[in-house]
Order: C-alpha cells, then sequence, then structure tokens
C-alpha cells in the first residue's frame, strides 16, 4: 500500500471561469511537477476535456493517472462531483444532463437526488462539492446536507480545510476529501486528498473512499 | 393577519387541505429566499416563507426556523412526498402562480413585512 497525493477538482479551460492556460498538457504537466499521482478532471456539466488530459497524461514522463469527472450544477443549484470508472461513462452521465453548452455552468433540470442516481448508474462515486462554502453547495443551497441522498464523500475547499472545518462535517460518517477546485495552474494542488492505495486507479479510489481493504483517505 | 386571511385574500392554493389554517398566531412577517441556508438564518419566526425551492429540505428548514406556512410561487409545486412530510409535521403548503416579486409585493400591501434590519 502506498500513500499518494490527489488533486480531485480541477477545471479545464473548457470551463467558462477557468484561465485559458488550463490545457490538458499543461495540466498534467503541472501535477507531475507538483507530484500528484491522482487528478480529476472535473469541468461543469461536460467531460469534453477528460480524453484530451488522460492521452497528455500517458505522453508525459511522471504524468498522474487522470480520473474522469464532472462538477454538475443541480436544478437547486448545488454543486455535486461525479467520478467514473472512464471517460465513455463520464461522457455517457454528461450527455444525459442535456445541457446547452451554451450555459456550460447553469443549473441542469436534474435534482439532487436525481443527480446522485445518475453518477451511480454510470459507475461513478457522487461527492458533494465544497460543502463548507456558501455558494453552490449543498448546505448552502439545502440549509444542510439530506441524509438520505447517497453521497459517497463530502468535499472540503482548501481554504475550508486549512481553518479546520472538516470536522464539523465528521459527524455523517462519509469520507471527506480536500481538493483545490482550481481554475488557474497555480492553484493546483493547493488543496489534496491523501489516498491509501494499492496504485492510482479509479477502482483503488472506490476502495479508498469506502475504507474497504485496508484502503482509506484523509485530509492533510 | 391571520393566515386563513392571507390565504382569501391573496387566492393562495392550499396544498395540505389535511391541515387546518384557521387559528393560530397572526402572520406579521415573511421572507423570500430560495436559499435554504439564508432563510435558517434570517426567516422570521412565525413568518411565512415564499420561495421556488421545492427539495424536501424546505420542511426541515422551515419547521427549524419556526414558520408558519411555505408559500411556493411561480408555479413551483412540490413532490407528493414533500407534501407528505408537511401534512405529517402540520406545516401548510401554500402555492401561488405569481411570481414571488408580486406576490410579496401583496403581501407587503397586507401589512406584513420582512425581518427586522440588523
Amino acid at each position: 500500500m502506498t500513500r499518494i497525493a490527489a488533486d480531485l477538482h480541477i477545471h479545464t479551460s473548457r470551463s467558462p471561469c477557468a484561465s485559458r492556460d488550463m490545457t490538458p498538457a499543461a495540466i498534467v504537466e503541472e501535477a507531475a511537477r507538483r507530484g500528484l499521482a491522482m487528478i480529476a478532471i472535473c469541468d461543469h456539466n461536460t467531460a469534453g476535456a477528460v480524453l484530451p488530459a488522460m492521452e497528455a497524461a500517458s505522453a508525459t514522463p511522471g504524468g498522474p493517472a487522470v480520473i474522469a469527472g464532472i462538477e454538475i450544477t443541480t436544478r437547486e443549484e448545488a454543486h455535486v462531483l461525479g467520478w467514473f470508472p472512464s471517460a465513455e461513462d463520464a461522457g455517457a452521465a454528461a450527455g444525459a444532463l442535456h445541457v446547452d453548452p451554451a450555459l456550460a455552468s447553469a443549473a441542469t433540470a436534474c435534482t439532487l437526488s436525481q443527480t446522485v442516481d445518475l453518477i451511480h448508474r454510470h459507475g461513478g462515486l457522487a461527492v458533494a462539492a465544497h460543502v463548507d462554502r456558501r455558494s453552490f453547495s449543498v448546505p448552502g443551497q439545502l440549509g444542510f446536507i439530506p441524509r438520505d441522498v447517497p453521497f459517497d464523500a463530502l468535499e472540503i475547499s482548501a481554504a475550508g480545510a486549512e481553518r479546520g472545518r472538516a470536522a464539523a462535517f465528521a459527524s455523517l460518517g462519509l469520507a471527506l476529501v480536500s481538493s483545490s477546485d482550481c481554475h488557474s495552474l497555480e492553484l493546483m494542488g493547493t488543496g489534496f486528498t491523501l489516498l491509501d492505495v494499492e496504485e492510482p486507479a479509479f477502482a483503488e479510489l472506490a476502495r479508498a473512499l469506502g475504507r474497504r481493504e485496508g484502503r482509506g483517505c484523509a485530509i492533510a | 393577519m391571520m393566515l386563513a386571511d392571507i390565504v382569501s385574500r391573496l387566492g393562495l392554493e392550499v396544498l395540505t387541505p389535511e391541515l387546518a389554517i384557521e387559528g393560530g398566531d397572526e402572520v406579521t412577517r415573511g421572507h423570500a429566499s430560495d436559499l435554504l441556508s439564508d432563510v435558517l438564518a434570517n426567516a422570521p419566526s412565525g413568518g411565512v416563507l415564499l420561495t421556488t425551492q421545492v427539495h424536501m429540505n424546505v420542511i426541515a428548514v422551515a419547521l427549524h426556523a419556526g414558520l408558519a406556512a411555505v408559500v411556493f410561487t411561480q408555479g413551483m409545486r412540490p413532490e407528493p412526498p414533500v407534501r407528505r412530510k408537511a401534512v405529517d409535521e402540520g406545516l401548510p403548503l401554500l402555492a401561488a402562480n405569481e411570481s414571488t416579486f408580486d406576490l410579496a409585493g401583496r403581501m407587503y400591501a397586507l401589512g406584513l413585512r420582512g425581518r427586522e434590519a440588523r
């Protein structure tokens, strides 16, 4: 078992709010430079940059494992991360959102429960994004985290993790992760999760969040 | 003004006919928000909430905030489980097809006010 650092919430230039230099090649080079063994590409309501990032990573010496992700805006305007086994799974889930490309980060028609269900039906892991922030978070939009929504993990923002906000969410019994949610290269890896895994791969990430078979995850 | 009077004066649809809306305390305040964290922080106890937020959490948040009723605006209607939960908890749910802005204006004209400035 090895302990790796993972930054599982990274935007590319396909997100309207992200810097234009967030190209797949630049992202994987920066991740390698910062010693991140795993990253997840999570653009708003699209998985379009996932495959290019995977290709760039395999062409980069020391490149990270790239997890296929999407940051979905639910009907309630809460952000939920989906991490998927493959780019195809992520693409299929993104396609089911029926998003107007001109409104990339706008709310989809999927409720929170439908969104989590959609992610699970495509083999993915559902994570409530930046739950310590007021904007576009499940607690911000809905007052609290509903117990009947089967999240696989809760994400604490980098700033929140630094200020010890994770403790406030421990009582739900869910895995806690932290990510940079970076929209520019210089912030990559400012938030990260430590994973105890056999290898940097999706199946191991799933075991780590489930804290199964000796795998685990922690916020530094 | 009593809740039943607000309902009849504004022609609100009653989504929870199982619950009596007559009686209770006078309603003097209201709040308009779709952010339930904001409702928890700012809605005045005993007031009515105008919202387009139909997620199940609106019931628990309204109860925690001590609201007299929730009014769904702009034609929004919650799913049946939300309505059933409200009936179980004794929280009247109302509905209107008007915009939140217009309905808040008509409630203001009836004498209701928002939370006191802090």
